[in-house]
């Protein structure tokens, strides 16, 4: 119980199910003028609103002077044990802590990956004591943020996902079982940590942060989206961006000096001759289709395509001309003579499909970390890493985000998405800073093809327009 | 339970038709089954090579397709059958090559064989063997036949398709308290619906969750999906589900004619000797009136009453009477049957109890007897017909206060 008053208040409220809900005599008219999404349920004939925006609500009846009871079904004495000393944090890390807290501790940080979020995020935790959920996209990550509590926090830390179900006063989450299971413990925590927070700009995940009233949150990430319907989204769900620095920043002193190298590469002649017969296929069909209707998504141009013989072999050119770019001879010389030339050095190759990644593991004999791999395995493959007993690893997917390999010096990327966001966190792999480290990014792209718009529009983000480049 | 793009459907007008498969698509059945039996004992990329040899034109057809592989390889197993793990081979092969940095492939290959007891085209041939598409095909019980594939993939579809519910309205006979308890274990809310018009209107009940209220929210769609056995396994319902398909929403709608197999099985029909009894006593009776188990939730306040029985004239089915069978006991059942006797509403309800209890006689808590209370007037006995019995509930004196009750005999 938050705020214990007289029997007869007639303002109660309580968490049900991922909401506040209201006591089903609750005023009409206090209910009318209250903030907070207050509505009427017609199901269960009282009001409620979602739980996130309970702070809000609480602060109004408060400010008004509106007696009211809260009942919470967080268990008694739900409470961490104190912590260590919190950790030793750098000036931009002490900065975001003290916009954060001059925000009422509600709010985004965005910094580079690398750069300490996670060291940042545990001393917002410590310093405020009360219990805290921190909720992540991986498993991997669950493992990773409690071998990071354990360092200054000395009470039990729960993990719940990855087929456990513990609960504690500090809890670390996959966002699929709090998307499944937050309505249950919704109430229990005072701070809600949103790991990779651009995550829950939308889609389902947006969810979790709603099912919490915790009044403290805070939302980490290297990059925010630049979308202004999903930045007013996540400001809704955890606070303001408060805090913000990029790489270009941060490059040099507290993370690794870098370089971005583009280098472009020619198919070979038979090769060219047969890419350009599949794209000219696509391009035949497409190019008509868009003319026709300039404002059609890519999934109506599917359906429109795959209702025609020629539509279908546009398709399938598109698909063909794609793996011809996959991994064709050039890009395997190239990635050859790179690994030579970095030997010496810790390096992630990157691809932009599975089968890719196991077709260079299996020709350079470096391990393959993908989504097939298990989690012991990839675990064990990441410490070989680090200690120094596999040169190289290459990935599609899973090591864009997340996984921490502060070793890393070198990135060679053959494929993948146009996204920026998608190499950002490629370039942030290998920013981890060490004396003497200078980062360098090799990106493959095919001269001449649909690659070399793709390159383009990746690197488009500031970070790489201001970084050194070949 | 299919996912997004396994679910095939049309759209017409706001409402969406399930693809369903028929007796029609047996044959390409048939060959699907045949290729996979043929595969058995190959590794599954073989298997996938013959598949892409069957031929789907569109959009549509290749969800189809991907529909029935899915529902077939249900039955199947993929196995890995060398003589070393691949974790185990990987791990050699990778950790030779970072000690001999410049040897070339082929000799950290022979390295690892000789280490591992293999060739060394086993290990270049075995290393990621337990990836799924290297695996060999095992069939360890026979295929289901062409018309079990069919009837798996409208369920899945449908399922799938229930996924991605926002609401669910359902109209059921007789399988209230299973939909009911789903709906409590699930954390969901069930509401009563009035009921239509029409004749022997069956009841109605519409299931959301409390997020429901602020979005349209897909996060009960699963728990949704889950009631499809248990609103099935009737032989009257009907489904009518608001689904949100990326931006926009449909509705679909599931009846007995859509010929769905449930795998649910219905409750017990009947909780106690004394139930069963009169059951088959009021049945004996020939009467107009039909009799239902456990048919109709009642609105109690904040929660619902589900009467044993409900009664129905075969002329008048839209003026149910319900039947309550208050038998073997304990206080603290008996409190919270009185609790919720004294919440419901005026409806037509009979309360017939065990004589041996002496409710209005029995002393029992400070404040009253168990079902008949204190101040007087507050008392289910007050409210409701009573018929007392023992051992066995008299269906003729039953059903004489139903027709003194409605006046239809």
């Amino acid at each position: 119980m938050e705020n214990s008053g007289p029997p007869s208040i007639p303002c109660t409220f309580f968490f049900d199910r991922g909401s506040v809900a209201a006591d089903p005599d609750l005023d009409r008219e206090l209910a009318r003028k209250a903030p907070g999404g207050l509505r009427w349920d017609p199901r269960t004939r009282q009001f409620r609103l979602p739980a996130h925006r309970w702070r809000e609500l609480k602060g109004w009846l408060e400010g008004r002077g509106v007696p009211f009871r809260y009942f919470s079904g967080r268990p008694a004495g739900f409470r961490p044990e104190p912590g260590r000393a919190p950790p030793l944090l750098r000036p931009y890390q002490r900065a975001a802590l003290e916009a954060w807290a001059a925000r009422g501790c509600r709010g985004s940080i965005e910094l580079p990956t690398g750069s300490g979020k996670t060291r940042l995020a545990i001393a917002c935790l410590l310093a405020l004591g009360g219990p805290a959920l921190i909720v992540v996209p991986t498993c991997h990550l669950l493992a990773q943020w409690k071998a990071a509590l354990e360092e200054f926090y000395p009470g039990p830390i729960a993990v719940f996902g990855d087929g456990r179900r513990d609960l504690q006063p500090v809890t670390v989450m996959t966002f699929d079982s709090a998307y499944l299971h937050l309505d249950r413990f919704g109430d229990h925590f005072d701070l809600l940590i949103a790991d990779e927070a651009h995550h829950l700009a939308g889609g389902d995940f947006q969810e979790i942060p709603m099912m919490a009233t915790a009044p403290y949150r805070l939302g980490l990430s290297a990059t925010f989206p630049a979308e202004a319907e999903e930045r007013a989204r996540l400001e809704e769900l955890l606070g303001s961006i408060c805090y913000s620095i990029s790489i270009s920043r941060l490059a040099g002193s507290w993370l690794a000096p870098f370089e971005v190298k583009v280098l472009p590469l020619r198919l070979a002649g038979n090769e060219q001759a047969e890419h350009d017969r599949q794209r000219a296929l696509f391009l035949g069909f497409y190019l008509p289709f868009m003319r026709e209707y300039p404002r059609a998504r890519w999934e109506d141009f599917v359906r429109a395509a795959s209702r025609t013989v020629s539509g279908r072999e546009a398709l399938a050119g598109l698909r063909r001309s794609r793996s011809l770019l996959a991994f064709p001879r050039a890009k395997l010389e190239a990635l050859d003579c790179l690994l030579e030339q970095h030997a010496a050095e810790p390096t992630l190759v990157f691809t932009g499909s599975n089968q890719t990644a196991y077709e260079i593991s299996r020709r350079f004999l470096i391990p393959a970390i993908t989504c097939e791999i298990g989690r012991a395995e990839r675990q064990e493959i990441l410490q070989r890493f680090e200690g120094g007993r596999y040169r190289a690893v290459v990935s599609a997917k899973v090591l864009n985000e997340g996984m921490d390999v502060p070793s890393a010096s070198c990135a060679i990327v053959v494929g993948g998405t146009s996204s920026p966001r998608e190499h950002i966190q490629r370039l942030g792999r290998i920013l981890r800073p060490r004396p003497e480290k200078r980062a360098v990014l090799y990106e493959l792209v095919i001269l001449a093809t649909s690659e070399w718009a793709a390159s383009e529009k990746r690197n488009r983000a500031d970070v790489f327009r201001s970084a050194p480049s070949l | 339970m299919f996912s997004g793009p396994l679910l095939r459907y049309k759209l017409a007008g706001g409402r969406l038709e399930p693809c369903y498969l028929d007796e029609r698509y047996a044959p390409l059945i048939r060959d699907l089954l045949l290729a996979y039996e043929s595969a058995a004992g190959q590794p599954y990329h073989r298997l996938e090579e013959r598949l892409g040899l069957f031929p789907a034109f569109n959009l549509q057809e290749r969800r189809l397709f991907r529909g029935l592989r899915k529902v077939i390889e249900e039955s199947l197993c993929l196995q890995y059958s060398g003589k070393v793990a691949p974790r185990r081979i990987r791990e050699t092969v990778f950790r030779l090559a970072g000690e001999n940095p410049g040897l070339p492939a082929e000799e950290i290959f022979t390295l690892a064989a000789a280490a591992l007891g293999l060739g060394s085209g086993e290990v270049c041939d075995q290393l990621y063997g337990d990836l799924a598409r290297n695996r060999r095909v095992e069939i360890p019980s026979p295929l289901p036949s062409p018309g079990e594939v069919v009837s798996r993939y409208n369920f899945r579809l449908l399922q799938g398709l229930l996924g991605r519910c926002v609401r669910l309205q359902v109209s059921t006979e007789g399988n209230a308290r299973a939909i009911y308890q789903l709906a409590k274990l699930h954390g969901l809310l069930l509401e009563l619906r009035e009921a239509s018009a029409a004749p022997a209107a069956p009841l109605r009940l519409e299931i959301t969750g409390p997020l429901a209220l602020f979005r349209s929210t897909l996060r009960y769609g699963r728990a949704l999906a889950r009631f499809l056995p248990a609103c099935c396994a009737g032989t009257s319902y009907r489904i009518q589900a608001v689904l949100r398909l990326k931006d926009r929403q449909a509705v679909l709608e599931v009846t007995p004619q859509d010929r769905l197999l449930s795998s649910h099985r219905l409750p017990r029909l009947f909780d106690s000797r004394v139930e069963k009894r009169f059951f088959e006593d009021f049945l004996r009776l020939g009467s107009p009136w039909s009799i239902l188990r456990e048919a109709d939730l009642l609105p109690a306040g904040r929660t619902v009453f589900i009467p044993d029985f409900t009664l129905r004239h075969r002329e008048r089915p839209d003026r149910p009477v319900h039947l309550e069978i208050i038998g073997f006991w304990t206080r603290d059942y008996l409190a919270r049957k009185r609790q919720l006797l004294r919440q419901l509403p005026p409806v037509p309800l009979i309360l017939c109890i065990d004589r041996s209890l002496r409710l209005d006689e029995a002393p029992a808590e400070p404040g009253g007897s168990l079902l008949g209370g204190s101040p007087p007037g507050d008392s289910p006995l007050d409210r409701f017909p009573v018929i007392h019995f023992t051992g066995r509930v008299p269906a003729e004196e039953a059903l004489k206060k139903v027709v003194a009750m409605t006046n239809f005999s």
